[in-house]
């Protein structure tokens, strides 16, 4: 199958280095702490963030750090075919588990000591690359939460289809059987703290996915950088004219 | 690259649909989103706007074109004509077409734009912002109106875009079926509307496609003649159609296939339930195949994934076939093994290629008799109906399955003739009526194709070339459409382009944009190189002396030899081939027509360029006295050190060939023989022994390399090619079996070795995309037919490894037959797998990429790039790889071409290139395999030829014969169709039936394991038997055939015939003179030319005769005197048989023979005594008898090697034996100081000192083997 055409474009009309769109609300959820949108294209992605609050279960409170729990689903709508989708499969324990730990990786936990932040991370809309959308999604509610992070997470995933690089596949480039690979990134710290990718592929090609798909993850932090400044200011105007 | 990742694209539009699932009948909600942009060029080169990278719409074009969807579908052949360019190919049209066309070749399509050639361009309107809107228009109902209305939108845009410069011309089919009835007052408005919009007239219009072709294409009839016959053949589907559906609505119980007796074939499967039923496994898929001699015998091989591949599924007959033609892709519904049957082919097994006979009634016979009229359509019918055509024998049944559906047409051009009545029915007719037409193909698996023609009086002893549309359920022929003439039938020019055709040759001349990047090169301005050529290429004009061997009158000179001394004392040897890739730059027009193409297809008497001529002809061939452009291999070799390769260099060079020399010219200066007039060599006679002694070098070196390749397991497989000799209308005259001179494998085995040397480097600096050619070891069971063979005759044959097969194979050679023995080789030839090209980068299986029949680890094709494309490709990669670490390709010019030549082509790329050649190949060899045999046919068909013929397989009715002098496998019937025993022809005389019923009672035919037998029941006696591997007479002839190629015949003659007493006469004086010629071919050594030159050498060297005779004396005798055992070749014992009884001509023989290969036996011994009366005289003159033998005559240097190599195979080492390094070591000597050795009379002088310690060494060796080699005494 061409998932390129003669003239360079893919089949939703993007170029190969080009994102899908990109759109995102923050407090979206009022009884949450800090709840998010993130949508890429027409994936849509919820994430609600409750904390960092008392631990539940006593035995699992940390001493020295926060504890992060992280819950992963899919709505029974988000994909075409509407069927239930456990939380407990392998790959939803999976995603959890991405989550968690990448998240853990930029909240500064030793400075919540005996707390617990739960993240919760819901798919509203599935069209590819879910995995990197829940990450933005989840970042910003924790931002909107104002737990301590050390820099902004920011995710987005690449691919390789028709001996080309191809950014932020969507579900069609997704199932078309070639690499898929998930980079999170850091980029203030320029530090990599999440990379994912269930395929062999040559050293080079890996390479050039791998660059690509950073060069995404940092638009990706240009672009929520942008929302939480938006965000920010629409706060400090509504503070402000209370103090008028 | 951070801007490269944010967007460009201007909007965003989702769209909702809802779609059906047929599997699980549910309806699913896929949600689509659509980026719009605008920065998708226009492609027109007259634009100025857009980037011009992508400009691939002509500059000066007459009009653009854009289609719609219908008129794409039903008149794509007109737009894959080569003369239609400039159209701009909708996506969203393309992607409904390819929706529709689900039988179509997707690939095939797809050229139409994305081949840069036909100027064509694919324009994304559904994502360009300014086109898109009309295309998700919900309110319309989907199909023509809907993409005529995106055609309109294009046009505009494009009109508007282009500011009223180029004439644009949409073409719009409205839904209706009926073509010419578009609603003219609907165009009208649009074309007022769009046109007035700009002020300017004339240059838009919407047309209909009949329109557009009266008022673009009248003046070329090959597009509206295309055009007319594919109307009428869509006219009458649509006839088909309405009547179909009344015949629906009058047919009120609604029953299809309620039309009873009209319909000869079952139903296809609708394409929805063809696909759930092969994913679930109870249909296989496959390509069709069909025997080119048993026409109703169908073959497919399953592809379904996880299937055993070695499942064979039997479907026989036109009614189990179901209309599936040879070549499609299939589902097959295994039949009940109770209804399984036999493949009459099967019987003939192995041998696979009988020519049995099918004529025109044959092919006629299941559906064009009366008889099967009445046939109900049911399976059992079916399989009855096939039991007739097959004969009842008992035998082995296969699993045998019916056609439920085609997956996929193929699609090719056949060649065809009109039927034999029909003719005759037509020259009575009115001309230029519209005919139904049966037209007969060449090809003899394809059916008879009905033709809808109005030219048919044009088509009257005609070939010409058509195309099949489809086959209905209730007709028993295809129908199908003319598309061009080829030429009056019988004509040799028409056969020629009829094969061409049948293979799929591309014919047509060079297009001219393609011929405008061609160099310049007219008596005025002559071609010359480029100064900045000489900045980076190596010059080896003056320091290497350089020529070129080819066979006589080529042209086309690919490659050129070199060898030069270094003052160190090492040599230089170097190839150097043609600097194609020069000329032709990647992704040119030029390199893509090469590409296209594949490869030059040489045919009798003519051929097919890959390249234009003036580069094929001239500016790349390496020609004599110019200077050229190449491509080099140079191996730096020590001569002290049995040339071992030192070092290799590659790289670009600049050459003068300073001899352009044909085989037989450098064989004679290499066998010092007087060169006659037109043979000399420019440059007088130091000139002359300079070139000799380079000859003597590649020579000594070709022959090092061979011995070690065959130390590797190298198989020497022979495929003889014939000759014609035509007359002036190109009938051929006269045929013989080309002649190998052992100059043809010098030059060969350099070539290997260059190619060898190229492949490991290519491969070491592009593991994962490096072009090779791989040959696979053969599957075992292509031998079956061999070890048959091999144990009639008490060989055991080991197929284990190719080196097992060479040392078995090698053995049969002291068979005393070489018939048989020739007869051996060319079985195991044809045991062998094909060798094909391959790209590293694919998944490769477990043989890799070794080429089994050279016994190489890395191979590829690197020396005839005029004539191949493979090669052109590797010569890029190979300057690519070397651009990496050669010291000679500096400087900006050379960076530049450097990039012109990186391996742009992704690996995937790479492999559908590969895929394309190795088709192209197959294709082309095919064609001139077709080509020879239609000229042997021809031939034989005017003279009748008794050959000699060796029995390789026994099958019921008769047996198989293999004809060594054609590489023919033809069956021999020793019974015909009504069970009568054929004895073999006494004369001339036709077979007199009367006799022959009298007789048959009598007569009977006895099949046993490995022999036949004819019975005399009367006398209770067995009158003829024949056996595997015997010798038998057999008459070849052929009949002629009005729509086919010549047929051959073939009648097994009595020894007692004339013809066969008369060959054998022929033979047997052959024979006094030396060994038939296959022998000589497999040892690599010559047959003595019998015509012109040599002749009148022959005579001026009577002296030499009998010096040669008493050499042969004395060096047996020398033998003897040495061994003390006395030896006896079986070569000679061989020729004592066939009557050459006097010692002056075993003398003779052995001569020829070079004495050198030949194998002397210790355990033979007695029968040498009686041909040497004066062995005890020359045993006295013991060791120093052999001052003038062979050494005097420069050849034998090198043909003295061979040996050795068997020597070494027997013993398994690889490495060469200590006295072999003595006696290399002597060879070289006398190569490199050939002068000397000239003067010396006594050759002893120029030995090392050490010679009695090398005498005493090979005395050793001998004692610790049985056997001996005659060059033992030679060192001496």
């Amino acid at each position: 199958m061409d998932f390129i055409s003669p003239e360079g474009l893919r089949l939703d009309g993007r170029r190969p280095f080009e994102l899908r769109q990109l759109h995102a609300e923050i407090g979206v959820l009022d009884n949450a702490d800090g709840s998010a949108t993130f949508e890429m294209g027409n994936t849509k992605v919820i994430a609600v963030v409750y904390g960092p609050r008392e631990v539940q279960n006593r035995s699992q409170q940390q001493l020295d750090h926060a504890l992060v729990r992280c819950e992963y689903s899919m709505a029974t709508f988000s994909t075409g075919d509407r069927r239930r989708r456990g939380k407990g499969d392998r790959r939803g324990t999976e995603l959890s588990l991405v989550i968690r730990q990448t998240m853990e990786a930029a909240i500064l936990t030793n400075l919540l000591p005996r707390s617990q932040i739960d993240i919760f991370v819901q798919v509203l809309q599935a069209d590819g690359g879910t995995r990197a959308c829940c990450i933005n999604a989840a970042a910003l509610a924790l931002a909107d939460a104002g737990i301590p992070m050390r820099d902004l997470v920011a995710s987005c995933s690449a691919g390789y289809l028709n001996s080309t690089p191809l950014l932020d596949l969507n579900y069609l480039e997704d199932s078309g059987g070639g690499p898929d690979l998930t980079v999170a990134l850091f980029s203030k710290l320029d530090k990599v703290t999440l990379l994912q990718m269930d395929a062999k592929v040559p050293l080079d090609v890996f390479e050039k996915v791998m660059n690509l798909a950073s060069e995404g993850a940092k638009a990706v932090t240009q672009f929520l950088r942008e929302i939480l400044m938006e965000n920010t200011k629409k706060l400090a105007f509504a503070k402000e004219p209370l103090k008028v | 690259m951070n801007q490269e990742v944010t967007r460009k694209w201007l909007g965003r539009q989702v769209t909702r649909r809802c779609k059906l699932r047929k599997r699980s009948k549910t309806v699913v909600v896929l949600i689509q989103e659509v980026y719009l942009r605008d920065d998708i060029p226009c492609g027109s080169s007259v634009c100025q706007l857009c980037s011009q990278n992508s400009a691939t719409l002509p500059a000066h074009p007459s009009h653009y074109l854009i289609l719609d969807a219908e008129a794409l579908i039903h008149y794509l052949e007109v737009w894959e004509l080569p003369q239609i360019t400039g159209v701009i190919y909708l996506s969203s049209v393309v992607k409904e077409v390819v929706n529709r066309l689900s039988q179509h070749n997707y690939r095939k399509f797809r050229s139409l734009f994305t081949d840069r050639r036909r100027q064509s361009i694919l324009f994304d309107d559904e994502h360009f912002i300014y086109t898109w809107s009309l295309n998700r228009d919900r309110n319309q109902a989907a199909g023509a109106i809907h993409s005529g209305k995106r055609v309109e939108a294009v046009a505009g845009w494009f009109y508007e875009h282009l500011e009223g410069s180029v004439q644009i011309v949409a073409i719009q089919t409205s839904g209706e079926s009926d073509s010419s009835a578009v609603d003219e007052t609907f165009l009208q408005t649009h074309l007022s509307r769009l046109s007035i919009s700009d002020g300017k007239s004339k240059t838009l219009e919407v047309l209909n496609v009949e329109n557009y072709i009266k008022g673009y294409w009248n003046h070329d009839s090959s597009v509206s003649e295309l055009f007319a016959s594919l109307v009428q053949s869509r006219a009458e589907v649509t006839e088909a159609q309405k009547l179909q559906n009344d015949s629906r609505q009058s047919d009120v119980s609604g029953r299809r296939g309620s039309k009873g007796t009209s319909a000869y074939f079952k139903e296809h499967l609708p394409v929805h339930s063809l696909e759930a039923d092969i994913a679930s496994g109870s249909l296989r898929v496959g390509i069709f195949h069909v025997d080119r001699h048993e026409p109703l015998e169908g073959f497919i091989h399953p592809s379904n994934k996880g299937e055993a591949s070695k499942l064979e599924i039997f479907v026989p007959g036109r009614l189990l076939q179901n209309r599936a033609l040879p070549g499609d892709t299939v589902a097959v519904r295994m039949l009940e093994s109770k209804y399984w049957q036999a493949s009459r082919q099967n019987s003939q097994r192995g041998k696979k290629a009988g020519t049995k006979t099918t004529t025109e009634e044959d092919l006629k016979l299941p559906y064009l008799t009366d008889e099967v009229d009445d046939l109900p359509d049911t399976i059992n019918s079916g399989i009855k109906q096939v039991d007739d055509v097959q004969e009842k024998a008992v035998q082995e049944v296969m699993p045998t399955g019916e056609v439920v559906g085609i997956v996929q047409r193929f699609q090719r051009d056949y060649v065809a003739c009109l039927a034999q009545e029909d003719e005759e029915y037509i020259s009575h007719s009115i001309p230029g009526r519209r005919e139904y037409l049966l037209c007969v193909p060449m090809d003899r698996r394809i059916p008879m194709v009905r033709l809808n023609t109005r030219f048919a009086d044009r088509l009257l002893g005609q070939r010409f070339v058509i195309r099949i549309d489809g086959w209905d359920q209730d007709s028993r022929v295809p129908k199908g459409h003319f598309v061009r003439l080829l030429g009056p039938l019988g004509d040799l020019n028409t056969e020629t382009m009829a094969l061409l055709v049948e293979n799929g040759i591309n014919t047509s001349p060079f297009s001219s944009a393609s011929k405008q990047e061609l160099p310049e090169d007219t008596e005025s301005n002559p071609w010359l190189i480029p100064d900045k050529e000489f900045a980076y290429r190596r010059d080896l004009r003056y320091t290497h002396r350089t020529c070129s061997i080819d066979p006589p009158g080529s042209k086309d000179v690919d490659d050129a030899l070199s060898v030069s001394r270094l003052s160190s004392g090492l040599l230089e040897i170097g190839v150097h081939i043609a600097d194609v890739s020069y000329f032709v730059r990647q992704d040119s027009l030029l390199d893509l027509e090469a590409r296209a193409r594949g490869t030059t297809v040489y045919m009798v008497g003519k051929s097919w360029h890959m390249l234009p001529s003036i580069l094929s002809e001239n500016l790349c061939s390496l020609k004599g006295g110019t200077d050229r452009l190449a491509v080099s291999v140079v191996w730096t070799v020590d001569p002290e050190n049995f040339f071992e390769i030192v070092d290799v260099w590659f790289g670009r060079t600049i050459i003068r060939s300073k001899h352009q020399m044909f085989y037989a010219q450098a064989q004679a200066i290499v066998d010092r023989q007087t060169l006659p007039s037109g043979w000399e060599i420019s440059g007088g006679q130091d000139e002359l022994a300079a070139v000799e002694s380079d000859l003597l070098v590649l020579a000594s070196f070709s022959q090092l390399r061979r011995d070690l390749r065959k130390a590797h397991g190298a198989l020497e497989l022979v495929s003889s090619e014939l000759r014609f000799e035509t007359a002036g209308n190109k009938e051929p005259i006269s045929v013989d079996t080309k002649e190998e001179l052992p100059m043809n494998w010098i030059v060969a085995e350099l070539m290997i070795l260059a190619n060898s040397y190229v492949a490991k480097k290519i491969y070491g600096s592009f593991p994962s995309k490096a072009l090779l050619r791989r040959h696979a070891p053969p599957r075992l069971d292509n031998f079956t037919l061999l070890l048959e063979c091999c144990a009639a005759r008490g060989f055991t044959l080991d197929t284990s490894s190719n080196k097992a097969l060479a040392n078995s194979l090698d053995r049969m050679r002291d068979s005393n037959d070489p018939l048989v023995e020739s007869a051996f080789r060319a079985l195991a030839t044809r045991a062998m797998s094909e060798a094909e090209y391959c790209s590293t980068g694919e998944q490769s299986d477990a043989s890799g990429v070794y080429h089994y029949g050279l016994a190489l680890e890395f191979y590829t094709h690197f020396t005839s790039p005029i004539r191949r494309y493979a090669d052109v490709i590797v010569h890029r990669m190979l300057l690519a790889a070397c651009g990496e670490d050669s010291d000679l390709v500096k400087g900006n010019d050379v960076i530049s071409a450097k990039t012109n030549l990186t391996l742009d082509l992704p690996s995937q790329e790479l492999q559908e290139v590969v895929h394309h050649l190795n088709e192209r190949h197959r294709n082309s060899k095919r064609a001139q395999k077709e080509c020879n045999e239609l000229y042997l046919l021809m031939f034989l068909q005017k003279h009748a030829k008794a050959e000699h013929a060796v029995v390789i397989s026994i099958f019921s009715k008769g047996m198989m014969v293999f004809v060594p002098k054609y590489d023919l496998r033809v069956p021999v019937y020793l019974q015909d169709k009504k069970g009568n025993v054929i004895l073999p022809a006494e004369d001339d005389s036709e077979l007199d039936t009367e006799e022959l019923f009298s007789r048959a009672d009598s007569h009977i035919l006895v099949k046993e394991p490995g022999v036949v037998k004819i019975n005399d029941s009367k006398i209770g006696k067995t009158i003829r038997e024949y056996r595997l591997m015997d010798s038998v007479w057999v008459q070849l002839r052929a009949d002629g055939s009005r729509a086919h190629a010549p047929k051959l015949r073939v009648r097994l003659l009595s020894p007692t015939h004339p013809d066969a007493r008369a060959s054998k006469l022929l033979s047997s004086t052959r024979n006094q003179k030396g060994i038939p010629s296959q022998l000589y071919t497999l040892s690599g050594h010559s047959v003595p030319d019998k015509r012109g030159p040599r002749r009148a050498v022959k005579k001026s060297t009577v002296k030499d005769k009998k010096q040669a005779l008493q050499d042969i004396v004395k060096m047996v005798a020398v033998e003897e005197a040495l061994q003390t055992k006395p030896i006896v070749s079986t070569e000679l014992d061989s020729l004592k048989r066939k009557g050459a009884m006097s010692v002056h001509d075993v003398a003779e023989d052995f001569k020829r023979l070079k004495v050198a290969s030949i194998y002397l036996d210790v355990e033979s011994s007695s029968s040498l005594e009686m041909f040497f009366s004066d062995v005890s005289s020359a045993r006295e003159q013991g060791a120093k008898v052999f001052s003038n033998l062979t050494l005097t005559d420069g050849e034998n240097v090198a043909d003295w090697m061979p040996l050795t190599s068997r020597m070494d195979v027997s013993e398994g080492s690889l490495q060469p034996e200590p006295w072999f390094m003595e006696r290399l070591r002597t060879v070289r000597e006398r190569t490199l100081d050939r002068a000397a050795k000239m003067r010396a009379t006594n050759i002893w002088s120029t030995l090392p000192n050490d010679t009695e310690k090398l005498k005493n060494r090979a005395k050793k060796e001998m004692h610790h083997r049985g056997r001996a080699h005659v060059f033992s005494i030679w060192l001496e």
